[in-house]
């Protein structure tokens, strides 16, 4: 019996000492040698966990597959007519690059990064990445899916990984405006779920359905321009002193694979 | 045989290190009914219903430290809610079930599940009151159900199973332990 106490009073010890060097910083070597070496597992088993669970999401129901192709077919028409405006826009934008020698620099390179985790809870919404202070990431960076879409900026930091807020996270805030405009016309904000919603949006703003929403770049690390998402459906009373929009997302946080964190180019470490 | 061999340790420590790596990533990316396999506390009990307590401090401790070094915001202290459940696990088979049945590991289990949700509560509450994260809601609780009926569903087919290409009504301790007498 006395035997028993004493390995449970060195257990609790035990214990007691790990959680005041865990917070006390001192176990961060450790933590980081420990990730460094168990970094490749988690890789492998996270892309086993997305081809599991991807191929299982594939499995659904066929009238709702066929509803949502019915939607997206309609909503392709739509933007067959803007792509075909947007083309024309694109070939002048070129002629005149040329004439200017415009010399692209948007002083951002990228750091791709491998989703290893995601959060399970519905109204959290984050994602682990296998990128970390040793790539040159740092808090606030804007992470964007593999299309060019903004997903999320990161709040928290190892040496290994790094924890992304998403757009749909119930604490997510993203100052936006219009594409092609240059004045910030709201506030994203996350509802959980994979939901967002445009706040603060002015009255007298001519906002409609399938505008393209982008970020304003008023925030430190986060360029301008950067795709967040579609407006699908504008709420509000004139009365009221602002509208609100339901938005659609371009990319499917719940089925992210691999990011990119967009990095300011003076930042990139030395090879 | 206060230490064990330690090629027993070492097994087990791995075993912790891959299964908790399992929870925090590849389980993460799931969608139901894979979603449910909640493999931690199940290999627990298991290991307690088998009388490996030493195995499943080991196991445990492994398993809660990979938890937590993987956590997306910050640590939820699973590396002292594992070795304490195992402490707890013990204390009630041994003086409250007394036997190694199916029952007895389906009353384990339950009480695992309860207790891991009532710790993640405890912590997640604290943690948004003293810094960002959202709290924990009651209706959480519900989420634990399908995750136990898992459970319970496996825990039937591994005793079913030992049942059936070992001797029916033999405690799970003996066929377990001592292989070569029922083999």
């Amino acid at each position: 019996m006395r035997r028993k106490m004493n390995i449970a009073y060195a257990m609790a010890l035990a214990m007691a000492v790990f959680t005041i060097l865990y917070f006390s910083g001192s176990l961060r070597p450790v933590e980081n040698a420990f990730r460094w070496m168990t970094l490749p597992v988690a890789r492998a088993l996270a892309a086993i966990g997305y081809e599991v669970g991807s191929g299982n999401d594939k499995n659904e129901n066929p009238a709702v597959m066929q509803e949502r192709i019915k939607e997206l077919e309609s909503r392709l028409s739509i933007i067959t007519v803007d792509y075909v405006k947007l083309r024309a826009l694109e070939e002048e934008n070129r002629s005149l690059r040329k004439v200017a020698a415009f010399i692209s620099n948007s002083e951002y390179d990228h750091v791709g990064a491998r989703v290893i985790a995601r959060s399970t809870e519905p109204r959290v919404a984050t994602i682990l990445i296998d990128r970390g202070s040793k790539d040159g990431l740092e808090l606030g960076m804007p992470v964007i899916a593999e299309n060019g879409i903004f997903v999320g900026k990161i709040i928290s930091l190892n040496e290994r990984t790094s924890t992304v807020l998403l757009v749909s996270d119930e604490r997510s805030r993203l100052a936006v405006s219009l594409v092609g405009a240059k004045e910030l016309i709201g506030m994203v904000q996350g509802n959980g779920n994979n939901v967002a919603r445009l706040t603060f949006i002015p009255q007298t703003l001519p906002l409609k359905t399938d505008d393209v929403i982008v970020t304003a770049g008023t925030e430190e690390k986060v360029p301008a321009n950067l795709t967040v998402a579609l407006v699908n459906k504008v709420d509000g009373k004139p009365t009221d002193p602002f509208k609100t929009a339901t938005l659609e997302p371009l990319a499917r946080v719940d089925q992210l694979d691999m990011v990119l964190v967009l990095r300011p180019t003076a930042l990139r470490p030395v090879e | 045989m206060i230490f064990m061999n330690i090629k027993r340790i070492i097994f087990f420590a791995i075993m912790g290190l891959l299964f908790g790596l399992y929870e925090s990533t590849a389980m993460t990316f799931l969608t139901p009914p894979f979603f449910y396999f909640h493999p931690l506390i199940l290999i627990i009990v298991f290991l307690i219903i088998t009388d490996r307590v030493r195995e499943s401090y080991i196991f445990a401790l492994a398993a809660g430290i990979t938890r937590d070094f993987y956590s997306l915001e910050g640590s939820l202290f699973i590396f002292m809610e594992l070795p304490l459940l195992v402490f707890a696990l013990k204390f009630i088979a041994e003086r409250v079930l007394t036997n190694q049945s199916l029952y007895s590991s389906l009353v384990l289990d339950s009480f695992a599940r309860l207790f891991n949700w009532f710790w993640v509560a405890a912590i997640e509450s604290l943690r948004s009151l003293f810094g960002s994260a959202p709290g924990f809601l009651l209706s959480d609780l519900f989420a634990v159900w399908p995750i136990f009926l898992f459970d319970v569903a496996l825990l039937c087919l591994i005793f079913f199973f030992g049942n059936f290409v070992f001797k029916r009504f033999l405690a799970m301790r003996s066929f377990f332990k001592a292989p070569k007498a029922y083999g």
